[in-house]
């Protein structure tokens, strides 16, 4: 287990540097959907919800093949507007609700698994980090719709904050990856 | 233990898993509707702002004017040609080439909007092409060009109205002395006569479209004594410059013509420009007279000045305009 829920810590990693540092394609997304495929593949035999994430991480191998080709310009800035709905944004942004669903699932994952390892603490941790993520995730979702209709300051005040939100979010998930795996080398032997 | 909480955990996931769907429907639906309004908030073409603009043929191989207008932020227009009256107008070219090299993928533009960039482009039309010849007292007047943009779009836009002057008599009537003029329209001017002269009248060219937006007041060493008063325009207390404090002399709507100068008198025009109006300035405040000698003269005192936008004002244009076009 600790190797599986490793592979998913550096896939994660390898995932959530394309989308934070902007036009760096040495970790390519596609990879580290595989590394997560791979992690959550090793756990489906012990959790059934495990299949689910492995199932759209599968999909997202392929999905997210075109970053791996097309210049990534996260537009931070008063440019975005321009690039936004030719077609590479579109996708991005469905790139980035799939990518939500799939933590959806890996905290499916996570809570099955720290009920399995009978601590309370990491439990009720897990269960609060996973809500406060899916809720922050969704309403900076949201709120980057709203970038398509604001300018000038208020349009980098906005794409900054969601950027700096989301980026702590996933620094906490990952962290969380990190303290489960310490646990769970513990407890169940794998 | 572990039985006891697994039917009510997977519970809390169950829960959760309608909250995630759920948030997508909403994040989905905000995206529709953000581009909804975005699309709704699109030009069908660019906008062509107001001008007013005299500007004369004398010693000039090419002529040349700033127009500005409001095109969308996505695909922003650029012009390629426009044709004023059968006469081809092409934008200046590029001066800056390391500009050129450097920002070819950046918007040029002068204002940015939530939707629109206010951008300008410097048409050259070349002298010998144009309808009137170099030196004529006739007047090249138009109020309409058709412009053609890079993307193949052609429209006929409004454009305010613009005067070409064939010739422009140059009088030495005044030795020019302090001349100021700022971007917080206002401009002032101070002159003394080279010659006795009289002034018969001060008017501000565009009678019916710029007047009311322009306030130009008259100061000499003695003001001639007069009766009449007259209320400042409404726009006078939304400029912000100090200096209209210092708006000496009286207004030139004041029955104050004919005034007769002698030779070395001193005389200054005081010019403000509503802050709210939505049209470009380049002209002069016109002031006509007779030497002692029975010569005729005209003297212009220029005035450069570009309005102020706001977001609210630029869509008040668009909406302005739309409602005109039937959308």
């Amino acid at each position: 287990m600790k190797q599986a829920l490793n592979k998913i810590f550096w896939g994660y990693i390898f995932v959530m540097l394309e989308i934070h540092i902007i036009a760096i394609d040495i970790l390519p997304d596609p990879i580290g959907y595989l590394f997560i495929v791979l992690g959550v593949s090793a756990l489906s035999q012990t959790f059934q919800v495990a299949k689910k994430a492995r199932n759209l991480a599968i999909m997202l191998i392929f999905l997210s093949i075109p970053t791996i080709f097309i210049q990534e310009n996260m537009d931070y800035g008063p440019l975005s507007q321009l690039s936004l709905f030719q077609g590479w944004s579109i996708y991005s942004t469905g790139l980035g609700l799939g990518k939500i669903i799939l933590v959806f699932y890996i905290f499916q994952l996570l809570m099955s698994i720290v009920l399995k390892l009978d601590n309370q603490e990491l439990h009720t941790r897990t269960s609060r980090t996973f809500k406060i993520y899916i809720y922050v995730m969704l309403v900076g979702a949201i709120a980057n719709s709203f970038t398509l209709n604001i300018a000038g300051h208020e349009l980098i005040w906005l794409t900054v904050s969601i950027g700096i939100i989301s980026l702590i979010m996933e620094i906490v998930f990952l962290i969380l990856l990190r303290s489960i795996r310490k646990h769970g080398d513990g407890s169940i032997a794998s | 233990m572990r039985h006891k909480n697994r039917p009510h955990a997977l519970e809390g996931c169950r829960l959760r898993e309608r909250i995630l769907w759920g948030g997508l429907v909403i994040v989905i639906l905000s995206w529709t509707g953000n581009y909804l309004y975005f699309q709704a908030q699109q030009l069908e073409q660019p906008i062509f702002l107001e001008h007013y603009y005299e500007t004369s043929m004398r010693e000039q191989d090419t002529i040349e004017f700033t127009f500005y207008y409001l095109s969308n932020k996505r695909n922003p227009s650029e012009v390629l040609y426009v044709n004023v009256d059968g006469v081809d107008g092409y934008p200046a070219p590029e001066t800056d080439f390391q500009m050129w090299t450097t920002t070819t993928n950046v918007p040029q533009y002068e204002q940015e909007f939530s939707h629109h960039y206010l951008k300008s482009v410097v048409l050259q039309f070349q002298s010998s092409f144009l309808p009137i010849k170099k030196g004529s007292d006739v007047i090249w007047s138009f109020d309409k060009i058709d412009v053609t943009f890079k993307d193949g779009q052609t429209i006929t836009a409004d454009i305010g109205n613009v005067k070409v002057y064939g010739d422009e008599p140059d009088y030495e009537i005044f030795d020019e002395q302090i001349s100021s003029s700022s971007n917080q329209h206002w401009s002032q001017k101070s002159m003394v006569t080279t010659q006795p002269l009289t002034i018969e009248e001060i008017t501000v060219p565009f009678p019916k479209e710029v007047a009311k937006d322009v306030y130009v007041k008259l100061n000499l060493t003695q003001l001639p004594s007069s009766k009449y008063e007259e209320d400042e325009p409404e726009w006078f207390e939304d400029l912000v410059d100090l200096k209209r404090n210092k708006m000496e002399g009286i207004s030139i709507a004041a029955p104050i013509f004919p005034l007769s100068l002698k030779e070395n008198d001193w005389l200054q025009l005081s010019m403000r420009f509503n802050p709210n109006r939505e049209s470009y300035y380049d002209f002069g405040i016109e002031m006509k007279g007779t030497t002692d000698e029975n010569n005729p003269f005209l003297y212009k005192a220029p005035i450069i000045d570009s309005p102020y936008f706001s977001q609210q004002k630029v869509d008040d244009i668009i909406k302005e305009h739309q409602g005109v076009n039937g959308r």
